[in-house]
C-alpha cells in the first residue's frame, strides 16, 4: 500500500511548478512521504498550524475543501476533499493534501495528476478492503492542551463569535 | 506499417515519395509537415489525398507549393479524418504532377536551397540574356534585401516559377547571393512542437471520434493561443478543456493518464 501513496506523492511532485507535497492526517502528522528529508520549504510545525486553521474553519461552520495561500515566493494549496483514507497507527484515518508550489504551479496539471493517481489508488483491492476511517475532526486539535496560551485566547474568541 | 506514427526528415525522404508510400499502402490519416517558416497538413482517406492546408491556403496547390521544401520534418498520424475535403482529383494524377514538379524543384534547390535567401545584382559583366515580362518583373524586385519568398509574394506569382527565374538570372551571372533574410533569422517563438497536438488529437479521437482535431483547435483558440507558439505550461489547461468532452469516467482517467505521460516526455 505504501507504494501506492508514495506514487501519488511522486505524481503530484512531477506537476509543473510543484516543489513538494504531503499527505497529512487531521492530527497534523505527515503520513506520506514516509521519509521527508527536506523541510526547507515548510516545517513540520507548519502542518500543525494548517490543521489548527482547518479546525477553526470547522468551528465557524466553514468546512474547507480547498484552500490557496501565498507562501514565500509561491503558493500553498490545501486540498481537503480528496476523500482519501490511509492506514495509520490509530487505524484508518482520512488525510488531506498539502502542496507547496511556485507561482507557476499549474492547477489543471495538479487536478489531472490527482485524478489519475487517486483513481489508481482507490481501484486497488487492498484499498477497497480498508475499513471506515476513525472519526477525528480538525477542531479536536483545538483543545486547550494542544494550544499555546495565545492560541487558547484566539480560539476562545472565535468560539464566541461562532456562537453568535 | 502499423498504428505507430511515421516520422522522418524531408532531407532524407522526399515528400513525393512519402505521398506515394501512403497512397500505395491505402493509409487514412494526416501527414504533417513542419518546416522553418510554417507547416502543412495533407489528409489521406484509404490512400487518396482528400485535403491539404497550410496557415493561409488549402487544396491541391498546397502540395505543389511545399514540394520545394527540402529542410523539415514529417509525421503521419493514422485515423485522423477531415470534415470538409477539398481535393477531388485522383491521387495518381496529383502524384504524377508532383513528381514532375519535384524534378523542377530539384534543379531549383541547387541554387536556392532556402527560400529565405536574398539575392543582389552582380557587379561583374553578365552573359547576354533575353528576358520576358515576368522575368523582368522579378528582376526589378531583386534589391539585396528581400528574400526569394518575399519577392514571390510581391509579384504574386507561383513560388516555383519565381525560383526558376532566379535560377535563370543566377546562371546568367546577373544576380548573386547576398545573404539570408534578417527577418527570417529572428529566433523562432518557442512553443510546443505542433506534432504534440496531432498526438493529442489522435488520442482524443479514440474517445470522441473524428471531430477530435476540431475540438483541439477550438480549445487552443479558447485559451487564446496559437498552435505554432503554444506554451508548454498551458498544455495541462488544454487537456483540462478537452477532458470536458469525455463523459465516460474510465475513458477520462485513461485519457488523462496518457496526457500526463505525454506532458512528462515533452
Amino acid at each position: 500500500m505504501d507504494k501506492l501513496y508514495e506514487n501519488l506523492i511522486k505524481e503530484v511532485n512531477e506537476v509543473i511548478g510543484v516543489v513538494s507535497s504531503y499527505l497529512i492526517s487531521s492530527r497534523g502528522e505527515i503520513i506520506y512521504p514516509k521519509s521527508v528529508s527536506d523541510f526547507s520549504y515548510l516545517t513540520k510545525e507548519s502542518f500543525v498550524y494548517i490543521v489548527k486553521a482547518l479546525g477553526i474553519f470547522d468551528l465557524i461552520g466553514e468546512n474547507v475543501l480547498e484552500l490557496e495561500a501565498d507562501f514565500h515566493d509561491g503558493k500553498l494549496y490545501i486540498i481537503n476533499n480528496l476523500g482519501l483514507k490511509v492506514p495509520t497507527s490509530l487505524g484508518v484515518e482520512k488525510v488531506f493534501l498539502v502542496v507547496v508550489g511556485g507561482v507557476n504551479l499549474s492547477k489543471s496539471h495538479l487536478k489531472m495528476a490527482l485524478n489519475v493517481s487517486i483513481a489508481n489508488l482507490v481501484s486497488n483491492k487492498k484499498y477497497k478492503k480498508m475499513g471506515d476511517p476513525i472519526p477525528i475532526s480538525f477542531s479536536s486539535n483545538l483543545s486547550p492542551g494542544k494550544l499555546s496560551g495565545d492560541e487558547v485566547e484566539y480560539v476562545k474568541r472565535i468560539r464566541e463569535l461562532a456562537q453568535k | 506499417m502499423n498504428n505507430e506514427t511515421l516520422r522522418g526528415n524531408l532531407s532524407q525522404l522526399k515528400l513525393v515519395d512519402i505521398l506515394r508510400i501512403l497512397n500505395h499502402n491505402k493509409r487514412t490519416g494526416k501527414l504533417s509537415l513542419q518546416f522553418r517558416n510554417g507547416s502543412a497538413d495533407i489528409y489521406f482517406l484509404n490512400g487518396d489525398i482528400i485535403h491539404a492546408k497550410t496557415n493561409d491556403m488549402f487544396g491541391e496547390n498546397v502540395i505543389y507549393e511545399v514540394l520545394g521544401i527540402r529542410e523539415g520534418t514529417f509525421a503521419f498520424f493514422p485515423n485522423i479524418s477531415v470534415k470538409n475535403p477539398t481535393i477531388n482529383r485522383p491521387t495518381s494524377e496529383i502524384i504524377d504532377k508532383a513528381e514532375f514538379i519535384d524534378e523542377d524543384w530539384e534543379e531549383v534547390s541547387k541554387v536556392i536551397p532556402d527560400f529565405n535567401l536574398v539575392f543582389k545584382m552582380t557587379s561583374g559583366s553578365p552573359k547576354e540574356i533575353s528576358l520576358n515580362a515576368m522575368e523582368w518583373n522579378v528582376l526589378r524586385h531583386i534589391n539585396g534585401k528581400d528574400s526569394v519568398k518575399d519577392i514571390a509574394e510581391k509579384v504574386e506569382l507561383n513560388l516555383l516559377d519565381v525560383c526558376k527565374v532566379f535560377v535563370k538570372l543566377y546562371n546568367a551571372g546577373l544576380i548573386e547571393v547576398a545573404g539570408e533574410s534578417i527577418e527570417e533569422q529572428a529566433p523562432a517563438v518557442s512553443g510546443v512542437d505542433p506534432y504534440v497536438f496531432a498526438r493529442i488529437s489522435q488520442r482524443l479521437a479514440e474517445v470522441v471520434g473524428p471531430l477530435a482535431e476540431i475540438i483541439v483547435d477550438d480549445a487552443i483558440k479558447d485559451l487564446g493561443e496559437d498552435k505554432f507558439a503554444f506554451p508548454k505550461e498551458k498544455l495541462p489547461d488544454l487537456v483540462d478543456l478537452l477532458s470536458k468532452e469525455i463523459n465516460d469516467p474510465q475513458k477520462l482517467i485513461d485519457f488523462q493518464k496518457d496526457m500526463l505521460n505525454l506532458i512528462k516526455n515533452i
